[in-house]
């Protein structure tokens, strides 16, 4: 017999537990035997409110549709990276109003900037938001659209620039050069572009992303007239750039109804190899490891179980939605929206629906 | 018209032999596809991947020896004859592969550029119709004042190598003032390390939201909703 007490796991374990919520939750850091307060309940909403930071660093969002996809809120999360606890961050939004998502995103200042201007005018309406900021990085992520205005401001504005930064730090760039054989790491220049996937995005507290009023627009010489983009027919992209792609499984025997319904939706159609082995779609079409990977934002699969040879195909895609009349398929753990229920009576209840709607 | 296609000695990223990046072929291509003369220009000694861009379809490279800053450079050399049409690449393949240097010169030479071109059609009245190329088979119509830079798309059509046309490009150097020195890069070069790019970005939103055998129209309606609040379908 030793002196010590002998210790009592349940008890300890009682007095860890934390009181409410549907499983059991244990508090032990450092406070085994302490009592714990419950739980006050829904917390308020924090926000970060910056009236007056150090420096600014701007970044340029592309929100197209009013949404703010991954590699906006990288772009975003680099300029935060930059700004550190010291600075503040000016988002510049081209396209539609993203509303709070642009706070959640790390920014503390929106500054709206019209995209229908056309890339000519670009700088100079970028120049002209920024002057009040006077901002020590703009972060820009490497799109088509990104990368070209980035060049531009660089061009006019006589900063120095480093594109396609792979790693970054508020101290160091690293950026690939000499045909991708070399790199060349260097204090972060003033103008930065972002591949996508290289800087997570903003996790912290929601900021307060005020909106600023725009600039005003430099009046300069038309040298050029830009019309509006002209989307490709759903159809005609190549699966592997497709947004948005519907795919048919073997529990689908209602072609027709399938490419009514991916006509009206504008989505690509994909197929499972079964489908494509029995001839009833092309060979083009298979998704899967032996077929095309996805880089899609969202797949709709109808009647498929989700063999992982299949899933492998499904690589990046954010959103999944299924339908199947298995509960226990493996699409249905992959999926965000499983409906279980017969591919054959939904898609007429959808092709209804949609035609219905006008 | 008069096109002049910018060329840089690039290298292949796989086998690092020398070879033009793939978007100054498809300018080499848009450059004949706009007719008239069409002659390549380079900043430096003659480089062998100079000769395969030819095998494209340049009769002619001049290359431009002076020392000090390159836009300097082809910035005196076109504006002493200005050419109708400047065509480049996206951006190089072997040096500092920013893509800068058509915006540099465009800004110097105070001509409009746009980037990503796909196709050309017949110009009039000093305007040049284009076609830009976006991503997922997207199409942009564009109008440009002459004189104009185009940096061209990179899967814009190629013309065909002919190792013949290869053999007997004609490269003349000429010798140009010096221009002012450029600063030099600021940082440490070394060799490429590959990181990995950031998974989970993408996270399997795994355990969603499950309807077991709902009504079919009850289904359609939430699968529609769903598709909605993501944003996939235009309404």
């Amino acid at each position: 017999m030793t002196g010590r007490p002998r210790r009592d796991p349940r008890a300890e374990r009682a007095r860890c537990l934390v009181p409410g919520g549907a499983r059991p939750r244990l508090a032990r850091a450092g406070r085994d035997g302490m009592a714990i307060a419950p739980d006050a309940g829904p917390r308020e909403p924090v926000m970060i409110r910056v009236e007056t930071p150090v420096f600014w660093v701007a970044a340029v969002v592309e929100a197209p549709n009013g949404r703010l996809d991954r590699w906006a809120r990288q772009t975003l999360g680099a300029a935060r990276v930059l700004a550190g606890a010291d600075g503040g961050v000016v988002a510049l939004l081209a396209g539609r109003d993203a509303g709070e998502a642009v706070g959640e995103a790390g920014a503390d200042r929106v500054v709206w900037l019209d995209t229908a201007i056309g890339p000519d005018a670009m700088p100079g309406v970028m120049l002209a938001a920024l002057a009040p900021f006077a901002p020590r990085h703009v972060v820009l992520a490497e799109t088509p659209a990104g990368g070209d205005w980035a060049r531009r401001l660089a061009a006019r504005s006589g900063w120095p620039i480093q594109t396609g930064i792979e790693m970054l730090s508020a101290r160091q760039a690293i950026r690939p050069v000499g045909a991708v054989r070399r790199e060349r790491a260097a204090v972060p220049a003033r103008v930065l572009t972002l591949p996508i996937d290289r800087v997570a995005p903003y996790g912290g507290t929601r900021r307060e992303g005020r909106p600023c009023p725009p600039p005003d627009v430099p009046a300069m010489a038309a040298r050029m007239q830009v019309g509006p983009v002209m989307a490709a027919q759903a159809a005609g992209i190549p699966l592997a750039e497709a947004p948005f792609v519907m795919a048919a499984g073997q529990g689908v025997v209602d072609f027709e109804s399938f490419h009514t319904l991916s006509r009206l939706m504008g989505a690509t159609e994909g197929a499972s190899r079964v489908v494509c082995d029995a001839g009833l779609m092309p060979r083009a079409a298979q998704v899967g490891a032996s077929g095309t990977v996805l880089d899609a934002r969202c797949y709709l699969a109808f009647g498929i179980a989700g063999a992982p040879q299949h899933l492998q195909g499904l690589g990046k895609v954010e959103h999944v939605v299924a339908v199947n009349t298995d509960l226990h398929a493996a699409i249905v753990a992959r999926a965000g929206l499983s409906i279980i229920a017969d591919a054959q009576a939904v898609m007429p209840a959808l092709i209804a629906l949609l035609r219905g709607e006008g | 018209m008069r096109s002049v296609v910018l060329l840089s000695g690039g290298i292949d990223p796989v086998s690092g032999r020398s070879a033009p990046p793939r978007g100054e072929i498809a300018a080499i291509g848009l450059a004949l596809s706009a007719g008239g003369a069409v002659g390549g220009l380079h900043v430096g000694l003659p480089a062998a991947a100079l000769g395969q861009a030819a095998g494209h379809g340049l009769g002619q490279i001049a290359c431009l020896r002076g020392v000090g800053d390159p836009v300097a450079i082809l910035a005196a050399h076109l504006s002493a004859a200005p050419p109708d049409l400047v065509l480049a690449g996206s951006r190089a393949c072997g040096g500092e592969d920013s893509g800068m240097l058509p915006y540099l010169l465009a800004e110097r030479l105070g001509w409009p550029l746009l980037a990503g071109v796909m196709a050309i059609g017949a110009g009039a009245d000093g305007w040049l119709p284009v076609t830009i190329g976006l991503p997922l088979g997207a199409r942009q119509d564009a109008r440009i004042r002459l004189p104009c830079i185009l940096c061209a798309h990179d899967a814009a059509p190629a013309p065909p190598f002919v190792f013949d046309r290869a053999r007997r490009v004609a490269m003349h150097t000429v010798a140009v003032a010096d221009a002012e020195t450029i600063a030099p890069l600021e940082g440490t070069e070394r060799p490429y390390r590959a990181r990995p790019r950031l998974i989970g970005s993408a996270a399997p939103a795994g355990g969603g939201r499950v309807l077991d055998n709902p009504d079919p129209a009850e289904a359609a309606r939430v699968l529609l909703d769903h598709l909605r609040a993501l944003g996939m379908l235009g309404a």
